[in-house]
């Protein structure tokens, strides 16, 4: 059965992907370009040569924490959509310490900073994990709202009161350089990659192995079973935000140390590392191995894309074009694994016919 | 002529047969009584009449004449209507909105728009002809359960159907609901309509009908007139063999017992600001079984949740070897040592779509046997699993698979091994054989009377008499929230207890 | 005092828009499809009415094929959510990607980054209703906005009626409470879906148009800026009424021309006002879930 189970989401993530390829190759016909040869770009240079693959990597780190932070929620059917505005507040806070930072040690300033990311994140998200467990908000249109407010905040500090005004655009200080990472050989991968692993290792051991990740599969399934056998909800809400926002905040930081080293209206990129992670924990099937593989994949497509814009004349924006797709084949697969469809009808038929039968 | 004849029916669901070549008929303005233990086939007939489900074979015939019914828009035109046990109503709309819904009444036949002075006119009209006491405009969000039930029927009386299906009426309402239900349906018999009720309580079949058939594992075993039968002989026929089940308590009760469990003027009010429960204070004996007894409805189920954590109560203290455990969550209240059987298994006590380890830790996956350090330990799990398995004689499929596989009975043993195995001192079983075929009910009642012969207590709350009767050593009747009388099973009948639970009291 | 009367103006300005996905969308709340992707269909809306207006100078035919555009994105949208019964809120935010990322790809085909209406002079779209242009604050609120403008306010009162005065609506709303209920009536449940779907993508066209082709005469990448997910919000504030959830959505567009006229005195904290209707939606929608559950005597969560 489990191998069932594992075989079956491997088809329910491969085909989404598969099927989006095959209608943006259609597009990129239309257009007058060979698919083939753009996606042996957009894959090639970007996993098959090892400086392609290391950058990878480096551009997946943050992904696969913000893949997590959406992961171990969704688990638990919280959405939160606010992982966007958890991670630019931990990497803003994070270049903001990291560029004042008195002289030190660089380890324990990168630990600083990295620890000031991961505080923010998890305080940022206390807010809408405290409006759902105890006044019982949706916290889906409240972590909506505040990632806009957020952004907005961050604009305005940004141009205000911790502006870089020696730069030519909006931008906070650049960090010292004990606060940056620093690139391990020729390619941009730094250590913060093995930070993002070390994470992922730990999220492991908590959604398979754990209480905690017992408790948040009980509560993604029957809530009032959760409740009735003690596993205070409310409580565990907090704790799951927290840790969402935690990893949230770390790709923030991790992010600002290792690439971009200040803060500007742009950090985030387009659609923004958050609205990646979701794509990346919907890919992964919510599954801390999945969203590990979902990023590094995603994080190639991103390099790519790049690759594309030098060497061919397809659009890059085409990447974000097969994203979209994938998320919306996904959407349907999404519904048989996630709740359990198949299981549900097999249950219902069941109790029907031995309700019918024996019992009721 | 009778107004509806079945003439051998069937319905197989693939190997198994709900229904088995039943053959009945049902007179013109009489009020007939459909009884039959849970899962009996009763509701299965009766979706078949109303065209919810096909008929494997046989045929139906109304007023002579054989008919197909292949949905409840058919049925309505045979004049059948039903009222189920889920109300179909939408609670934002009003009571005519709701009545008329589906055929509403607009300003004129092109016209978009509806015409509500007219549909709030027409509704009035069909209020008061009927007797009904119902207020036209109110939202069904803010009226009565015997209310809404209420709007259904109307529903079904406004689109002129002549046979009225109520299916399990009496489940959803409190006492006095149930007498205004009953003046309601005479007053539409007196007005020339037939009256099929589909019903497992005894009592309300003597009190209301005039004829009762009685269904056994999908056949009919009896067709009489009230007039002529007994609810014995009813119950009898119901379960096929004496009513009073094999297993009892015999044990002999110590005066000298220590007091296990104590509840001290309990109360709490519900969603509306409704006192449900008033002044409740009992107490449990070591070793002794404490039966609750009472109609449905009459606060059992918020007592339940009072004591198992899920609800508040507002006054009162609750203590278990004198320690005060009142409102503590469910966590707590089982390492305090209660154990929980609750109400509905499959959204309290268990995950159907979680495997069967999973489910057999539930509620104490604290417990440093399966759980160190936060993490889980997968091995001692499954011994558990296996362990309870084998002592508890649960039949399995798949034993890696989902506990939505097993059958009622078997579920239900898996929360009974999880509750009976974690060492607690009192056990609150409520319901504990709802739903569970005969050989688990045997299997399930002895554990019950184990557990407490080894001295624990137990709280046992239930709507089957017979299942009180047999296993407490005492019991105590609730009627409207609150206690109205405590009695031993031995000194008492079941009508004398019968009246305790319709509230009258010595 | 003229500050007052730009603030009013650019009231009304800025809430049209917000205004419109906010009535359309309301069908689909009371659907219970929630429909997540307004922002996309907006999205979408502007770009085709300024593309078709860039090459064929025809701002009706643009406003025209922006609606229609939206609907077949609806049209996307309900099927994948109501035949093919996907998750909702992923279908909505793939379709939110598709919307910007096929926008982008054109953009970066035809070698631009906005596409300017240059043979357009917004100004000439603007109604300046004679006589009540002239009277003091209250003439910068009814006179000198485009067309659709006019349209998202009147269209607050016509999907009042059509959503509880008609037949459609009471179905809609009991498709959305009950769907059992529904059934048993027989109505086509996915149908009454699929239209409140189409409504809010209609809607959405028309402000999407309204916001680019009609107010500025250009597109750029992602103008929308969230304005769908105001909306969205606002719709759970106001419950789905019509009324109501187009006040908070007329909040929003205070908002937005108090950022704007104030920017001047305050500077860069002029962009704080933008944050006041997220606090305030967030500050609402806790009120209302305290209200709602003060009664609440269970603990703990429930099933749905």
């Amino acid at each position: 059965m489990k191998m069932r189970n594992i075989s079956m989401r491997l088809v329910n993530s491969i085909l989404p992907v598969l099927l989006a390829f095959v209608i943006g190759g259609v597009v990129i016909l239309a257009i007058g370009e060979n698919p083939l040869e753009t996606y042996g770009i957009l894959l090639g240079k970007s996993l098959f040569t090892q400086k392609g693959l290391l950058n990878t990597l480096h551009y997946a780190s943050p992904l696969i924490l913000t893949g997590l932070a959406i992961a171990i929620t969704f688990k638990a059917n919280i959405f939160n959509m606010g992982v966007e505005g958890q991670m630019l507040l931990g990497g803003f806070f994070a270049g903001i310490v990291g560029a004042y930072l008195p002289a030190m040690n660089p380890v324990v300033a990168k630990l600083i900073c990295l620890a000031v990311g991961v505080l923010c994140g998890m305080l940022f998200a206390m807010v809408p994990a405290i409006l759902k467990a105890y006044f019982r908000v949706n916290e889906m249109v409240v972590t909506l709202m505040l990632n806009y407010a957020m952004i907005k905040v961050l604009e305005f500090l940004s141009t205000g009161v911790f502006r870089d005004y020696s730069s030519g655009y909006v931008s906070t200080p650049t960090i010292k350089d004990e606060a940056m990472f620093s690139r391990l050989g020729s390619s941009k991968l730094t250590i913060f990659f093995f930070v993002a692993l070390a994470a992922f290792v730990v999220m492991y051991f908590v959604m398979n192995k754990s209480k905690l990740g017992y408790e948040t599969t009980a509560i993604g399934k029957n809530l009032e079973f959760a409740e009735a056998t003690g596993m205070k909800v409310h409580k565990k809400i907090i704790t799951l935000m927290a840790i969402s926002g935690a990893l949230s905040g770390l790709a923030g930081a991790g992010y600002m140390m290792s690439e971009q080293f200040k803060y500007t209206l742009s950090f985030s990129g387009n659609p923004g590392l958050g609205w990646d992670g979701m794509l990346i924990a919907l890919l992964g099937g919510h599954s801390p191995v999945g969203v590990l593989i979902a990023a590094v994949f995603y994080a190639a497509l991103k390099t790519g894309s790049d690759h594309i814009n030098l060497y061919s004349t397809v659009p890059k924006e085409i990447v974000a074009v097969i994203q979209g797709l994938i998320i919306l084949f996904l959407a349907v697969k999404f519904v048989d694994e996630h709740t359990d469809i198949g299981d549900k009808i097999k249950m219902k038929f069941h109790k029907k016919s031995h309700a019918a039968g024996r019992e009721e | 002529m009778s107004i509806i004849r079945m003439v051998d029916l069937t319905k197989k669901f693939g190997t198994f047969t709900a229904n088995d070549a039943i053959n009945l008929s049902v007179e013109k303005q009489e009020i007939k009584c459909i009884v039959g233990e849970n899962g009996a086939g009763k509701s299965t007939l009766m979706n078949m009449l109303y065209g919810l489900l096909r008929p494997t074979s046989g045929k139906i015939l109304i007023q002579d004449k054989e008919v197909t019914i292949n949905s409840p828009v058919d049925a309505i035109a045979y004049g059948l209507g039903m009222v189920h046990q889920h109300f179909k109503l939408v609670p934002s709309l009003t009571v005519y909105e709701n009545i008329l819904l589906g055929t509403e009444l607009k300003k004129s036949s092109k016209s978009p728009f509806i015409d509500k002075n007219r549909e709030i006119d027409e509704v009035t009209k069909l209020i008061q002809k009927y007797k009904f006491e119902l207020n036209p405009t109110d939202k069904i969000e803010d009226i009565s359960v015997g209310g809404r039930q209420r709007v259904e029927i109307l529903k079904m009386l406004y689109r002129n159907v002549d046979i009225l299906i109520l299916d399990e009426p009496t489940a959803v309402l409190t006492p006095q609901e149930v007498d205004e239900l009953f003046v309601n349906l005479r007053e539409l018999r007196t007005q020339g309509k037939t009256i099929i009720v589909i019903t497992h309580k005894l009592r309300e079949v003597m009190e209301l009908s005039d004829s009762v058939t009685v269904i056994k594992q999908g056949k009919v075993v009896g067709n009489l007139l009230t007039k002529n039968t007994s609810e014995e002989e009813l119950a009898q026929m119901m379960v096929g063999r004496d009513v009073v089940l094999t297993v009892r308590n015999t044990r002999e009760r110590d005066a000298a017992d220590e007091i296990a469990y104590q509840v001290e003027n309990v109360s709490t009010i519900n969603d509306y600001g409704k006192e449900v429960l008033h002044n409740i204070s009992f107490s449990v004996k070591k070793g002794e079984i404490l039966g609750v007894a009472g109609v449905e409805g009459n606060g059992q189920s918020e007592l339940v949740k009072v004591l198992t954590g899920m609800m508040k109560a507002t006054q009162g203290k609750v203590s278990i070897y004198n320690k005060e455990i009142t409102n503590e969550w469910p966590d707590q209240l089982r390492r305090d040592g209660v154990g929980i059987i609750p109400e509905d298994r499959y959204a309290q006590g268990l995950c159907g779509t979680m495997s069967i380890a999973e489910n057999c830790i539930a509620g104490y996956h604290d417990n440093p046997d399966v759980c160190k350090a936060g993490l889980l330990k997968p091995k001692k799990i499954n011994a558990l699993r296996d362990r309870f398995v084998k002592d508890f004689d649960i039949r399995v499929g798949d034993i890696n698979g989902n506990v939505g596989q097993l059958s009622g009975g078997n579920a239900q043993k898996i929360i009974v091994a999880r509750e009976f195995e974690s060492g607690s001192k009192l056990l609150i079983a409520c319901q504990p054989t709802r739903g569970v075929d005969i050989g688990s009910i045997e299997f399930i009642h002895n554990q019950i009377l184990n557990f407490s012969n080894q001295g624990n207590a137990v709280l046992l709350i239930s709507s089957e008499l017979t299942e009180i009767m047999s296993l407490s050593s005492r019991i105590i009747v609730m009627y409207k929230g609150g206690i109205v009388g405590e009695v031993s099973p031995k000194e008492i009948s079941s009508s004398a207890i019968g009246l305790l639970m319709a509230g009258i009291k010595n | 005092m003229d500050m007052l009367g730009n603030i009013l103006y650019d009231t009304v300005y800025h809430s049209a828009p917000i205004i419109l996905c906010v009535i359309g969308g309301i069908f689909a709340y009371k659907a219970n499809v929630l429909n997540i992707a307004l922002e996309g269909m907006m999205l979408t809306g502007a770009f085709v009415s300024t593309l078709t207006a860039f090459l064929t100078h025809n701002v009706l035919l643009g406003v025209l094929l922006a609606v229609l555009s939206a609907m077949v994105l609806g049209l996307v949208f309900s099927f994948m959510s109501v035949t093919c019964k996907g998750n909702v809120i992923i279908v909505g935010l793939a379709i939110n990607l598709l919307a910007s990322a096929i926008a982008g790809f054109v953009l970066v085909r035809m070698k631009t980054s906005n596409i300017t209406l240059s043979f357009l002079n917004v100004a000439n779209l603007q109604v300046n209703i004679p006589v009540i242009k002239d009277i003091p604050l209250l003439g910068r609120i009814l006179s000198g906005h485009p067309l659709i403008t006019y349209l998202s306010f009147l269209g607050i009162f016509l999907m009042w009626v059509l959503m509880y005065q008609t037949k459609f609506g009471v179905y809609v709303r009991v498709v959305g409470e009950n769907e059992e209920a529904a059934k048993s009536i027989g109505l086509k449940t996915d149908f009454y879906k699929y239209v409140a779907i189409l409504i809010g993508a209609m809607c959405c066209g028309f402000a999407g148009a309204n916001l680019s082709t009609e107010r500025l005469g250009l597109y750029t990448n992602d103008m929308t800026a969230g304005r769908g997910f105001i909306a969205i919000a606002a719709i759970y504030c106001g419950r789905g009424s019509p009324t109501l959830s187009s006040a908070y959505a007329i909040l929003f567009g205070l908002a937005r021309a108090l950022s704007v006229n104030l920017s001047i005195y305050a500077g860069p904290a002029a962009g704080l006002f933008d944050i006041i209707p997220y606090i305030m939606m967030i500050g609402v929608l806790t009120v209302v879930s305290i209200v709602e559950n003060k009664n609440n005597m269970t603990r703990g969560f429930k099933n749905e």
